[in-house]
């Protein structure tokens, strides 16, 4: 034990360090809790009342959709849930069967209630709210959300549309919720569309967002809200969806909310916001032209009707059939299915922006094409006997018997197939692709405020990109609209729109105005104009009296759906689109081997106002069948418009226009 | 030659054990609080671990200290295979794998590393004692020694283990006796090492979310943060703490500790409910109390005659003191979070034990008076 002595010493002057050490440590741990609660004890005692900061989201209204004269196509409209958390319920029985009492649980619903609240109070999620009954009658109709009035004879809410008549079973609740511990009412919003599958696809709807929509927003979106999923309700949902705003509070540890002024800081500084509701949106459409357009296609298993002004673009009907009911099936009580169309016909799909081969609707670019190159002259004239052989292939004319020599006009008035393949061979490929993309805008998108399809125009090149390659014959098929390309029926009657209107190719719009507060952005003021086209007024005069004559003349391939009093002018397109889809059924297959029928007029012929396309997919033949329904349309519109037509009819009455036709040799 | 040392037991001896009973009880005491809070009934498995404690200490203080001696090195390396079996066969929990499943009860190792390496530093300093003060080359040895389990135990990741298993190495060390200019370059290399080990991410991301929490807190004037986040628990249980005030607000009065906002209410944070119930009075009692522990033993470790006695004592005090400063320290918001029991008080079987079984070993010097 060397140096033990030494040792103990030198440990002993260690040991004084370590009480320093000690000390000091000590001395911290003391110094800290004297200013913890000493000194700012009363701050912290203050503080320690917060219990929570609780921020609440508060969902904005989203902005109303109206129609261009103010009729309302869809709106937020307030419904109660009745809730209840199973861990608050005193007496389950009795309080389960006193709702049924009232008239608010069926028995059955009743049983499952009570079933699920018994398994919950026996579980940790006992304190969680769920849902007792959705969508108590509140003060709207049930079938169709029209608000309802009193009426005191019967004691019942009635509904002023379907004359149902209910008992307000959200005041039933209210006034029972003292006796009923642990239920309570939720309000929210739900969407809901008057016009209902009238404008589903232009309006479009809503629903709930995903989960990695949510992930993916930036904190913009919650789950549990919703967002549009299609049409303008899509497009615009950014003005639409509104602001949220921030209930910010602070609940004590007792659980109460205090006061900011109670409050220390910061947590009276503490800022709420309110939410602000979505940009109102007015379109363009016009409810009764819609409703005609629907009506019109009743008959018809699938298509579209688009209604457009040719003068500012402005869509004033876009209807796609079938259609679908946007509204959430929750409101509806099971047996209301009205609407519940066959999925093989994409009831979804607006088909009014849809791309179809266009069939001889196309013949007009094709006219003005070889116009335009001079490989036509005005009063060129073609033989017809039903066919022509071009590169020892057959192609057919429509008429199998062929038509007699004729110009341009009859030409387009009778629909004739050869015509335009000769003067389609002399033009190429893409002498007719650069008037029909570049000119007309077919295969490009118009830039509606829907959702559109892009179409095509094909090109050699664009043949020569794929396994196939170019063959000369494609140009023929082309001229006529068949083949590989493919136009909306927007697109179409955009391309007429531009033809009348001065060769103004415009941009299609649905919305009329954005109305934020009391602003109202008219969007649709001006004409947005893509492009002007360098028409030769000769040319447009020229094809003009061949549409005219497809209507009003005998040998008009839609002579039969004339207008006495309207003279408009039209062409018809009959497309050979045979399809095969998957689950479809015998009948709907042999439906599926039918061309696709097409009809595009403008009224009236002179100083035209509108342009009015529908497409019945495989329809038939479009004189038979789409020229119909654009004739039904356009009736619709002249009722409405009948003042504006007035001056036009001066001197007009039928005569002049079989002079033009005369004068054109015709008949 | 000491065997008269044995029969008169020292009056600082009697001070540790009056003081232990005192803060054992204190604890028991709050601990039964904190879990009415909880709705929990741990306090009653706390009366277990303590009475087990308890005598496990009183047995480590009469056993000869040569049989440590000779088995420091059994339990030095036991332990580091502990610390190594519990990195691939432990519990996983909270990110971490710190504890070994026994049936109902679970086993952390690295609460036994700390008095194994006492034991082991001990006797390393016993059989190696230099004539000269320690330099850092001479240091090199017994600093692997305390890396060895230290790097186990931060892999598992316990920071807060490491650091007192660091600090309960210097400080046998430093009373071992360290040259100034050396123990001048170790502040200088971990003044280096550190904002290497945050650079090079060793230290994990919630532990520097941790630092950043506590710099936020101990940077601006104390108040509630606005935001809600993790960085909120700490700063609960700062408002616990103060909202205490001068008298406390009394037993089972405690809104904080009622309403569950503490985290680790019952382990780590468990200051945090006491100093609510008790206010400074009660804290400053708690001080005075864990300060009398710590000096009576320190007294009993330098009365002792032998040296590997009086560095096992000294270590032994090391490991409570530490853990009481950090402990404190963290929950104070003077020192980022890190997970650590406060000995005595906090709830947990494996850290009362290893607390008693480090008490006992200091009460050992004084009994035995240090023969080897």
């Amino acid at each position: 034990m060397i140096g033990l002595k030494g040792e103990l010493i030198e440990y002993r002057t260690h040991f004084r360090w370590a009480l320093i050490v000690v000390g000091v440590a000590f001395f911290i741990l003391l110094a800290r809790f004297f200013q913890l609660q000493v000194v700012q004890g009363g701050r912290f005692d203050a503080l320690a009342t917060v219990s929570h900061v609780v921020k609440i989201r508060m969902a904005p209204t989203r902005g109303v959709i109206r129609d261009r004269n103010g009729e309302v196509l869809a709106t937020d409209v307030g419904v109660a849930d009745l809730m209840v958390v199973p861990r608050y319920v005193k007496e389950p029985g009795p309080e389960v069967a006193r709702l049924v009492d009232l008239g608010i649980l069926s028995s059955e619903d009743g049983t499952a209630l009570l079933e699920k609240m018994e398994k919950a109070q026996k579980s940790r999620r006992g304190f969680h709210r769920v849902l007792a009954r959705s969508n108590l009658v509140g003060d709207r109709c049930p079938f169709d959300m029209t608000r309802m009035t009193f009426d005191p004879s019967r004691g019942k809410l009635v509904c002023t549309k379907c004359g149902n008549a209910w008992a307000d079973q959200r005041a039933v609740v209210q006034s029972h919720l003292h006796e009923l511990p642990g239920f309570s009412l939720r309000s929210r919003t739900v969407r809901h569309y008057p016009a209902r599958e009238f404008t589903a696809h232009v309006v479009g709807f809503v629903n709930e967002v995903t989960g990695e929509e949510v992930r993916e927003s930036d904190g913009r979106l919650r789950s549990g809200e919703t967002i549009g999923r299609s049409g303008i309700e899509r497009s615009l949902d950014r003005h639409l969806r509104g602001t949220p705003g921030l209930d910010v509070f602070v609940r004590s540890a007792a659980g109460k909310r205090i006061p900011p002024t109670e409050l220390p800081a910061p947590f009276n500084e503490l800022k709420s916001s309110s939410p602000v509701g979505g940009s109102d949106v007015r379109l363009t459409i016009d409810m009764a032209i819609q409703k005609a357009a629907r009506d019109a296609m009743k008959r018809h298993r699938s298509g579209a009707v688009v209604v457009m002004d040719v003068h500012s673009g402005q869509v004033l009907a876009m209807y796609s059939q079938p259609s679908f009911d946007p509204e959430p099936s929750v409101i509806r009580p099971a047996e209301e299915e009205r609407i519940r169309p066959n999925p093989i016909l994409s009831p979804r799909m607006n088909k009014a922006v849809t791309a179809y081969p266009p069939g001889s609707v196309f013949k007009m670019v094709t006219a003005i094409a070889a116009l335009m190159e001079g490989v036509i002259e005005p009063d060129t004239k073609q033989e017809c006997p039903g066919y022509y052989v071009y590169k020892r292939r057959k192609f057919r004319c429509h008429e199998r018997r062929g038509h007699d020599e004729l110009s341009l006009v009859p030409a387009l008035a009778a629909s004739c197939d050869v015509f335009f393949y000769i003067a389609a061979e002399a033009l190429g490929m893409d002498k007719l692709a650069l008037y029909g993309l570049d000119w007309f805008g077919i295969g490009a998108r118009t830039g509606v405020e829907v959702p559109e399809s892009k179409g095509l125009m094909p090109t050699e090149g664009w043949y020569h990109e794929r396994k196939r390659g170019f063959q000369p014959g494609f140009t023929l098929n082309t001229s006529v609209g068949q083949g590989d390309m493919r136009a909306t029926p927007l697109a179409i009657a955009r391309a007429y729109g531009a033809l009348v209107n001065g060769g103004r190719l415009l941009k299609p719009q649905v919305v009329l105005a954005l109305e934020e507060g009391n602003t109202d952005h008219e969007i649709a003021k001006t004409p947005q104009v893509i492009r002007r086209l360098d028409l030769d007024e000769t040319h447009v005069e020229l094809i003009r009296r061949g549409l005219h004559a497809a209507v009003n003349t005998e040998e008009g391939t839609a002579w039969d759906v004339r207008i006495g009093e309207l003279p408009f002018a039209g062409k018809t397109g009959t497309a050979q689109a045979p399809e095969v889809r998957k689950g479809a059924d015998e009948d709907v297959a042999a439906w599926l081997k039918q061309d696709h029928a097409w009809f595009v007029a403008y009224a009236p012929s002179k100083r035209p106002q509108v342009v009015v396309i529908a497409l019945v997919e495989h329809g038939g033949f479009g004189g038979k069948v789409a020229a119909p329904v654009v004739r039904k349309v356009l009736e619709a519109y002249y009722a409405e418009h009948a003042d504006r037509f007035a001056d036009l009819w001066e001197g007009y009455d039928h005569g002049p226009i079989l002079e033009i036709i005369n004068d054109d040799g015709v008949d | 030659m000491m065997s008269s040392g044995t029969k008169r037991i020292q009056p600082a001896v009697w001070m540790a054990m009056v003081t232990l009973l005192a803060i054992v009880l204190v604890g028991l005491l709050n601990l039964r609080n904190a879990a009415s809070y909880a709705s929990e009934t741990f306090h009653q498995t706390q009366v277990l671990w303590v009475v087990i404690g308890l005598l496990l200490a009183m047995a480590v203080s009469v056993i000869d200290l040569r049989f440590f001696e000779r088995l420091s090195p059994v339990f030095y390396w036991g332990a580091v295979i502990f610390l190594l079996l519990v990195l691939f066969f432990g519990r996983e929990s909270h990110h971490a794998r710190r504890w070994f499943d026994l049936g109902d009860i679970a086993f952390q190792p690295s609460e036994f590393a700390k008095p194994a390496l006492v034991l082991f530093l001990a006797r390393y300093f016993h059989g190696e004692r230099s004539p000269e003060r320690y330099t850092l080359r001479t240091l090199l040895k017994p600093m692997g020694y305390v890396a060895i389990p230290a790097v186990l135990i931060l892999l598992e990741p316990d920071l807060g283990t490491t650091l007192v298993l660091i600090a309960v190495g210097f400080s046998i060390m430093f009373f071992e006796g360290v040259r100034l200019r050396s123990f001048i370059k170790l502040m200088g290399i971990i003044a280096l090492v550190v904002p290497m080990a945050w650079h090079f991410n060793i230290i994990k991301p919630y532990q520097k979310e941790r630092v950043r929490v506590w710099m936020d807190m101990a940077t601006s004037e104390p108040q509630a943060r606005k935001k809600l986040d993790k960085g909120m628990q700490p700063e609960q249980a700062l408002w616990a703490v103060g909202s205490g005030r001068i008298t406390g607000k009394g037993s089972m009065q405690g809104v904080q500790s009622r309403l569950k906002y503490l985290p680790e209410m019952h382990t780590d944070f468990i200051i945090a409910t006491y100093a609510e119930e008790r206010g400074f009075v009660g804290c400053v009692a708690l001080l005075l109390l864990y300060l009398g522990l710590i000096v009576s033993l320190l007294m009993v470790a330098v009365q002792a005659k032998e040296r590997f006695a009086v560095l096992v004592s000294v270590g032994a005090v090391a490991i409570i003191l530490w853990q009481v400063v950090f402990n404190m320290g963290m929950v104070l918001g003077l020192l980022p979070v890190v997970g650590l029991t406060l000995p005595f008080m906090s709830y947990g079987g494996s850290a009362t034990i290893s607390a008693m079984f480090a008490v006992g070993l200091a009460l050992n010097a004084g009994i035995h008076k240090g023969q080897v």
